[in-house]
Formats: structure tokens, C-alpha cells, sequence
């Protein structure tokens, strides 16, 4: 047991106990060794399955509007038997420094409510694939947020030791480095491995339609029939629905399973926001959404 | 199927120059759902119009295409003929065969082909097309002039004396602008004070008028017949209405004659409590806060207090704020002086006695700092002045324009040089720009009066042996001339307000090349701007003289009353509508709105077997002005514009790059 995975069970218990949340959302053991697994904490009882360790672990962001939604149903269901009032249901999470980013990002965008969230923020050095040999994955390889900020708890560990990236992945920069044709070709090879089975689509906290633009019927933004143009144009409107958006989490990456290099994608996008617009952190939500306002400096080449 | 009629104009030449008009009605002829096409020499004359009625009738129409001009020319036009015809005025699509084809293509059987896939692509459109209607909204007849000079003052008046109350806010602590610290004005020679302090008068006596003087506009909203405006009311730490401009404070401030004068341009003092200049109007003092010693640093005799017997100064005074309701404005904020530091080698802000013209102007003035003396820094009359035209003026390297004023209020300093002094004087010029009533004789009066006249533009001004020296070119006698004169008065042009840029965010109107706001067109709509309800009057606009400004703000007023005689003002039909069901509530729409449009409600919904509340934004359709920066701005599709819908917009793509000309 680390450091790490009992201070989130105390921090658990303590806040279950008190009533102060309805569901603590961490991480278990998931059976056959096959790793961490979200777990949904209800009872006190429960936080010892409550594990965090190195582990690549699924962002639990995506999980909080509905478990948030439903916390606040049961809560309104007690209140209504018992006679008593309503309490904003609330619901605490397990968040690396990605993580806290993608809670930010469901809250700017108004789907769900920061009073309802309680962070428990834990300190990251980068999640290791110890598949064949143990290395950083691509997501976590140049992250610079490993410290989660603005929580409500932090976890005191030490950032531990990671192995040096053996295998450095592509960069923004050598991205840049190309010339046009070397992109198009190199992008061409990607998208061609591309399966469409939406797992970058669900497990993206910036998306958040009620009716996915990729699945339209009517209009039919996107044909169904596998060819280059389609399998361009499948990334190129996931990418452009998250501009402006996009927390540099990763996960779009990380559950990719013909391993398209997606963060290429959104770091590029992130570098230009940062050029064209100026704002130093484009990954962090916050008032000053880059591309959801105006300003007499925008800047205008194009006009 | 829906019963198509379409009409391709050939405009005279102006289309059938280069497009071959009865080869694309063939062609629209075949297109699926056209019963009837035709081409016609002037669609929108009475019999195109006629033509397009009986077809209505005739074949039974029930959409109708019109390949002619720009939708912004005659889009009314032809929605009026629909309409006449008994057919939903909005079964209507342009396609613009004039500006997109016959304009930019010169190939004849390129620009023929365009014209068919424009077609073919209206067509496949304007089967898709629905009835809209538009709302009847009350107008707030009352109007808000931002600017208290001449411009501002002559609009505010004439909209208060057609019977509507009107705001003027000015943002220094007097209204009358750059008029009032002028002297004499060309070519007529009357004094400027005279002629403008009535009608200063007339706005503050005027029961239609509330003027907010010291005040700036600091956000605008809503549209054309109902704007929200608020206004921010500086601090002037006196009670207005206690105040009687005695001027016993000013003579008691400790910092008395140390602070330089904004309305002298410098060349007189004021001390930190003043008033403006004396026939400032409104006639109160104000107590300027950033060089206050009392306000800056807490420490001061606060003499003024106590020598004001009214009990008028309150140092506890602060910025307020209060919004305004207007249904039109009229923008007439002005100019700044070309700033002569930046061009060094004239030695402006270096060399004493090298002043601008509205240095001069003060100099002049009999009511200026040396009572009307024109004398040099030292209190001599000088020998000899040297006027240098277009300062800051056609000149590549600051302002290519003509500021207009330049060359005829050089002449009339030149004028009243010879008049008050025995100095020489000379006129350093490119061209002499003189066309107005009277301009050019009064040209020809100041050279009578012995006013040297070198046609070349000077170079650069030096100080030798205590003179000041002119360089220049003589192009007439192609030879380099240097002058030695006491004083250098430069011809400073005009340049749009230093912060024009915000200015024109805030009251969203858009600006021209050179800085100034843009007139909605040139010619036609010269006092209107591109956002409807707000229009421009004076030197805001681009440099104008004061018959022009006056002209100009009268136009303005008159376009005003003209809104205000109407009750109602028809709201826009293709505006921004919510599909609730689709909107997931992120409110992403909401900052991007120019209007204000959007506003988040809570709506309930079944969810399961639940009953579920939820945010979703909804557009409020007399706000909405269909500008469609909330539908860019919608990831989720959820916003769509009336009239441009997906669906709308997809088949007219489709038909361009799916069909194919025959």
C-alpha cells in the first residue's frame, strides 16, 4: 500500500462518514490483474478497495455529470421521505493534474457545478506502461501539470522516480518540421489505421453534445463509408469541436487502440492558440477562453 | 414538389456583358421543380416585377429564384413583388450574378458556367425555404449624442427641437470641443466663441436636453430603436448644484496657474480645482483628481474649501454609474490634433516658439492667455512667422489624407499674424486646398495682404543664432530655400481619437482605413453606420471644417427624427433560434452575442422516468439581429439562424459540388 492510497482512504472515509459526499469516485483493483478500474465509493465501509498507484487509470472526469445528477436525485428522493430539504448532493474525485483540468473544463462549460465537486487531488509523475517495458505513456510524456491546483484536498507524497522516456514520441515541433506533403502523408498513414470506434469521442471531458455532429443523421455531417476523406474528416471535426477547449489530458490518446498520436493533433492546435492569441496556459479553462471571445488584439490576417 | 419560377437579370450589361443570360434560363429550365425560367433585360424595373406576378399567378409558383445583383440591393424589392403576388415573401433566393460572376469573371463561357452553378445551387436551396415573420417592437424615442462639440451640440439640438429628449454626454468637464478654443473662423472671420457660446447655452437651457457632462459611455447593448446604454459619471468633487462658478476656489488652490491648461493647449496654467475656460458650460468647477494635492497625497491646506462660501467642494465624491435608454445614437467624438512630437525635425516640444495651429489659435484669442498678443516665449512680438502646411498630413510615413482644414486655418493665422502684428510672415505649402464658399477669395485676400506664399514642403526647422531657420524646397524656383523666423506655427492635420479603437467596439461600429468610423456607404449612407440606429456626425467621421461638422450632425438628426416618427420598427425575421433539445446549456453562444440577445432559462424535461430541470440558452427575438456569431460559436448545433439553416446552406453545397453544368 502507498502513501498515496491511504491517504485517499482516510480522506474518503472521513468525508463519507461526515455525510459530506454521497459517492467518493477513485480507483480498484480490477480482478485478473488486469489493472485500476473506476471505482464508486458509497459507503464508508467500502474505501478500503480505494487504490492509487502508477498505473495508466481512465480520467474520471467523464463520470461526474451523471453521477453528480444522480447523487442529487437520491438526495431529493430522501429529502422528499424523510420531510427535509434538498442538500446539494456533492461527489468527490480522485484527480491527477490532468484530471483537475477536465473537472474545470465540465464545469465551464455548465455541466456540472464546482460546489458539487470535491477534488481530491493527488500528485503525478506520469503513468507507466509496464506492458513490455516499463516506460512513461505518450499522454504523460511533456506534461507539466502534475501537480493538480485548487483542490480541495492534496495528497502529500513525493514525486517519485520515473525510467527515462526510452522512446520519445513525436513532437509539435517535429510536426512543424515538415513540410506540407510530409504532413498530409504522415496524417494520411494515421487516420488510415483508424477504426472509428469513438473511444477518443467518449472519453473526451470538452465533448459534451446532446446529439454527437459525427453520429448526425440529419444533416449527415460525416458518411459512413470508410475512405481517406472520411477518415480525415471524422478527426479533423472531433478536433475542431474541442479548439479552444481541449485540456491536454490525453485520454483521447491513451484509449486509442490502433494508437493514432491524437495529442500531435490538440498540442499543435494548443501552440497555435498560444501564438495567434497569446494566452500561456490554452489547456486551462477559465474565463478567458481563448477562442470564445473578442478582442481589439485578436489577430486578424486573414481579413 | 415545389413549383420553381426563376428570373435571370442582365441587369443591362452589367450581367449580360459577361454572362450569357438566355443560356442559363435554359439551363435553370431543366433543373427539377423550375415550371418557368426566364431572362429579362431589368428584373427589377415595374414590368421584370409584372413579369414575375403573373408568373406567380399563372404557373402556380410557390418559390421564386432571381439571379440578379447583391441581395442587399434589391432583396427588399423583390420580396415586396412576392409578397404583392400573395406568395410568403421569404420563397424567395438570390443568387448574386452581378458582384460574384459578371464582376470578378471575365472569361464569358467561364463566367456563364458560374452563373449556371449559382443557379442550380439558389434552386436546390429555395425548395427548403420556410415562412418567417418578424415582430413589431416599440422604439425608445429618445436619443443619446456622444460628443458636446459643434457636431454634437447641433445634432442634440435639432433632435430637442423635433419634440425628443436627448442625452448628450461629453467626457471633459465642458461641452463646446475643439471649436471653443479656436479664435476667428475662415473664411468668414467671425469670432469662433461668439458665434458657438450660444448655442452652448441653448443645449444646457434646452428642456429636452440632459446634458452629462464629465461622463463616458462605458457599454452599450440591444439594437436599433431600444439601446441600453451606461454611463459613467467622473467624480468632479463639487456639488453642481451648489456650485455657482465664482471661481473663489480656483483663486485659492495652492497649485494656482501650475497645472497645464487643456483648454489653452499648454500655453496658460489652471490650478488643480478649475473651470475650463469662462463661458464653459455647464459654468461649475471641477477638481481634477490625479493632480489634486489633497486627493493625490492627502495633504493640502484645502484652501478651496474654505474660500468656497457655498460649501460646494466634496472631496468625498466618487464614480457613479446610470444606464440610459435611447433608441438612437449619434456619434460625434471628434479629433485629436496630429501630435507634431512625432515628427522631431520640425522641433515641436524641442525648440521654444515652434507651436501648433491650436497653440496659435490661443495665442490669438482675445480671451486666451496673453489677452490676444501674439508674442514669443519671452513677451516680444516677433519679426517674422513661418506657417507649415500638412503636419502629420499627405505624408506616407503618418496620415496619407487631407486633413481639409489645414491650408485654410494656416491662411487665417496667416491673416490675423499680419492683422495683430508688423511680422513677416510666410506660408511653407504642398498645395493650397481651398474649396468651400468664400475659400478661395479669402486665399486671394491673404496674399493682397503680403503674406509670402513658397510652394514646397518645409524639411525640417533648426535654431541658429537665436533665430529659428526653415528649410525647404522652393519647387517653383526648383531651388532650396532657409528662412529665419522667430516663430514656426505648425499646420497640425487631424487624426482620429486616440482611442477611437475602443470607442467603436463599444458602440460596435467599424472604422475606415485611416482610423476614422466608417459611413455605411461613401455616398449614399454618408451618416449612417453599419450598425443600424447609430449614426455619425463631424470630424469623428474624418476631417471636416465646421460647416461641414454642422451639416453633417443636422443630416444626422434629421436621419434620427426620421427613426422617431415611425411607432414601430419591424424586427429582423431571420434571427437565431434554439433547438432546446440539443442545447446542452454551455452558454458559449451567450459572450459572442453583439446584441444580448441570449439568455440562459431553465427548462424542465423528462429524463427516464424523472422530471429533470435544465439550463438551455434561448434567443429573444427582438434582440436578435441574425448576425450568426452564436451559431459559429455553437459546437453543439443547437443554435441554427432562420433562414440560413444547416439544411438550407448543405443543399446549396451540394448542389455545387455534387452537380455539373451541362
Amino acid at each position: 500500500m502507498t502513501d498515496a492510497t491511504s491517504q485517499i482512504r482516510e480522506i474518503a472515509r472521513n468525508l463519507l462518514s461526515e455525510g459530506r459526499v454521497q459517492t467518493v469516485l477513485g480507483y480498484e483493483e480490477a480482478p485478473l490483474g488486469l489493472g485500476l478500474r473506476p471505482a464508486f465509493v458509497r459507503e464508508p465501509s467500502g474505501t478500503g478497495r480505494l487504490v492509487f498507484d502508477a498505473r495508466p487509470t481512465l480520467g474520471l472526469a467523464r463520470y461526474l455529470p451523471g453521477e453528480i445528477a444522480s447523487a442529487l436525485a437520491r438526495a431529493e428522493d430522501g429529502a422528499a421521505g424523510s420531510g427535509g430539504t434538498t442538500r446539494g448532493a456533492t461527489v468527490a474525485v480522485v484527480a491527477k493534474g490532468c484530471d483537475v483540468r477536465a473537472v474545470l473544463r465540465l464545469v465551464a462549460d455548465r455541466r456540472i457545478r464546482r460546489e458539487n465537486v470535491i477534488l481530491i487531488g493527488v500528485p503525478c509523475s506520469g503513468s507507466i506502461d509496464e506492458e513490455r517495458f516499463p516506460r512513461l505513456i505518450a499522454k504523460c510524456s511533456g506534461c507539466d501539470a502534475r501537480l493538480p491546483e485548487g483542490c480541495d484536498f492534496t495528497i502529500e507524497t513525493m514525486a517519485e522516480p520515473r525510467p527515462a522516456d526510452r522512446h520519445r514520441p513525436l513532437k509539435v515541433e517535429d510536426l512543424e518540421g515538415m513540410t506540407a506533403d510530409e504532413r498530409y502523408t504522415f496524417w494520411q498513414r494515421q487516420f488510415a489505421r483508424c477504426i472509428r470506434c469513438f473511444a477518443c469521442r467518449s472519453v473526451c471531458p470538452a465533448c459534451g453534445c446532446r446529439e454527437c455532429a459525427l453520429e448526425s443523421r440529419s444533416p449527415v455531417w460525416l458518411e459512413r463509408d470508410v475512405n481517406p476523406s472520411t477518415q480525415s474528416m471524422f478527426h479533423f471535426m472531433r478536433l475542431m469541436h474541442t479548439a479552444g477547449r481541449c485540456v491536454d489530458c490525453g485520454e483521447c490518446e491513451r484509449v486509442c487502440p490502433v494508437g493514432i498520436p491524437l495529442t500531435l493533433l490538440t498540442r499543435k492546435l494548443m501552440s497555435d492558440i498560444r501564438t495567434l492569441f497569446g494566452v500561456e496556459h490554452p489547456e486551462t479553462p477559465g474565463d478567458s477562453e481563448p477562442l470564445a471571445r473578442f478582442g481589439l488584439s485578436d489577430p486578424e490576417e486573414f481579413i | 414538389m415545389k413549383r420553381i419560377g426563376v428570373y435571370i437579370c442582365h441587369c443591362g450589361t452589367n450581367i449580360a456583358g459577361a454572362v450569357d443570360c438566355s443560356k442559363v434560363s435554359r439551363y435553370a429550365s431543366g433543373l427539377p421543380g423550375v415550371v418557368v425560367a426566364r431572362d429579362y433585360v431589368y428584373t427589377c424595373s415595374d414590368p421584370g416585377q409584372e413579369m414575375i406576378k403573373q408568373d406567380i399567378a399563372g404557373h402556380k409558383l410557390d418559390r421564386v429564384v432571381i439571379g440578379a445583383c447583391s441581395p442587399r440591393m434589391h432583396e427588399p424589392t423583390f420580396r415586396n413583388t412576392l409578397a404583392e403576388a400573395g406568395l410568403s415573401p421569404f420563397h424567395l433566393q438570390m443568387a448574386n450574378l452581378r458582384e460574384h460572376v459578371s464582376w470578378v469573371t471575365h472569361d464569358r463561357e467561364e463566367a456563364t458556367a458560374k452563373a449556371m452553378d449559382l443557379i442550380r445551387a439558389a434552386v436546390a436551396r429555395v425548395t427548403l425555404h420556410t415562412d418567417l415573420a418578424s415582430l413589431e417592437v416599440p422604439i425608445t424615442k429618445r436619443a443619446l449624442v456622444v460628443g458636446g462639440g459643434i457636431a454634437g451640440i447641433q445634432a442634440a439640438l435639432d433632435i430637442a427641437n423635433a419634440g425628443y429628449h436627448v442625452y448628450l454626454v461629453e467626457r471633459e468637464p465642458s461641452i463646446g470641443g475643439h471649436m471653443a478654443q479656436l479664435d476667428k473662423t475662415f473664411p468668414t472671420l467671425d469670432c469662433s466663441a461668439c458665434i458657438l457660446t450660444p448655442k452652448m447655452v441653448d443645449v444646457s437651457r434646452h428642456p429636452n436636453i440632459d446634458l452629462l457632462a464629465y461622463s463616458e459611455v462605458v457599454e452599450v447593448a440591444g439594437y436599433v430603436g431600444n439601446f441600453r446604454v451606461r454611463v459613467r459619471h467622473k467624480p468632479r468633487y463639487v456639488d453642481s448644484s451648489k456650485c455657482t462658478g465664482c471661481g473663489d476656489c480656483v483663486e485659492a488652490c495652492v497649485m494656482k496657474k501650475r497645472i497645464p491648461s487643456e483648454f489653452e493647449a499648454g500655453m496658460g496654467g489652471r490650478s488643480a480645482v478649475y473651470i475650463p475656460f469662462p463661458q464653459a458650460v455647464p459654468l461649475k468647477a471641477v477638481v481634477d483628481g490625479t493632480r489634486c494635492l489633497f486627493l493625490t497625497r492627502g495633504k493640502c491646506t484645502r484652501a478651496c474649501e474654505e474660500a468656497c462660501s457655498r460649501g460646494a467642494i466634496r472631496f468625498d465624491d466618487s464614480e457613479r454609474d446610470s444606464e440610459l435608454e435611447v433608441g438612437a445614437v449619434v456619434l460625434a467624438t471628434g479629433y485629436d490634433l496630429f501630435d507634431a512630437r512625432t515628427k522631431p525635425q520640425y522641433g515641436y516640444g524641442i525648440l521654444k516658439n515652434v507651436i501648433d495651429g491650436l497653440q496659435f489659435e490661443r495665442l490669438a484669442c482675445a480671451s486666451g492667455p496673453t489677452d490676444g498678443k501674439i508674442v514669443l516665449a519671452n513677451g516680444c512680438e516677433p519679426e517674422a512667422i513661418a506657417f507649415l502646411h500638412c503636419i502629420g498630413s499627405r505624408d506616407v510615413n503618418s496620415n496619407r489624407y487631407c486633413s481639409r482644414v489645414c491650408c485654410m486655418y494656416s491662411m487665417k493665422q496667416a491673416h490675423l499674424a499680419r492683422d495683430k502684428t508688423r511680422a513677416r510672415v510666410y506660408e511653407f505649402y504642398i498645395d493650397i486646398r481651398a474649396a468651400g464658399k468664400g475659400y478661395e477669395e479669402f486665399y486671394e485676400r491673404v496674399q493682397e495682404e503680403g503674406v509670402h506664399f513658397i510652394r514646397g514642403k518645409a524639411a525640417e526647422v533648426s535654431e541658429r543664432d537665436g533665430k529659428l531657420v526653415v528649410r525647404a524646397e522652393d519647387t517653383t524656383l526648383g531651388r532650396p530655400v532657409e528662412i529665419a523666423v522667430d516663430m514656426v506655427v505648425l499646420g497640425a492635420g487631424l487624426t482620429p481619437r486616440s482611442d477611437a479603437a475602443e470607442v467603436a467596439q463599444t458602440f460596435h461600429v467599424t472604422r475606415s482605413q485611416d482610423g476614422f468610423f466608417a459611413e455605411a456607404h461613401p455616398k449614399l449612407r454618408p451618416v449612417e453606420t453599419n450598425t443600424r440606429g447609430i449614426f455619425l456626425a463631424g470630424a469623428c467621421q474624418g476631417p471636416k471644417d465646421i460647416p461641414e461638422s454642422v451639416a453633417q450632425a443636422t443630416a444626422a438628426a434629421g436621419k434620427v427624427t426620421a427613426l422617431f416618427a415611425q411607432d414601430f420598427l419591424r424586427t429582423e425575421a431571420m434571427i437565431a433560434q434554439v433547438n432546446e433539445a440539443m442545447c446542452s446549456g454551455c452558454l458559449w453562444c451567450k459572450p459572442v452575442c453583439p446584441f444580448g440577445a441570449i439568455e440562459a432559462v431553465t427548462i424542465t424535461e423528462r429524463s427516464g422516468r424523472r422530471t429533470v430541470e435544465r439550463e438551455v440558452a434561448r434567443v429573444n427575438p427582438s434582440l436578435c439581429q441574425g448576425c450568426g456569431a452564436c451559431t459559429a460559436a455553437c459546437r453543439t448545433g443547437a443554435m441554427s439562424l432562420l433562414g440560413y439553416t444547416d439544411r438550407q446552406v448543405l443543399a446549396e453545397v451540394d448542389a455545387i459540388c455534387l452537380g455539373t453544368p451541362s
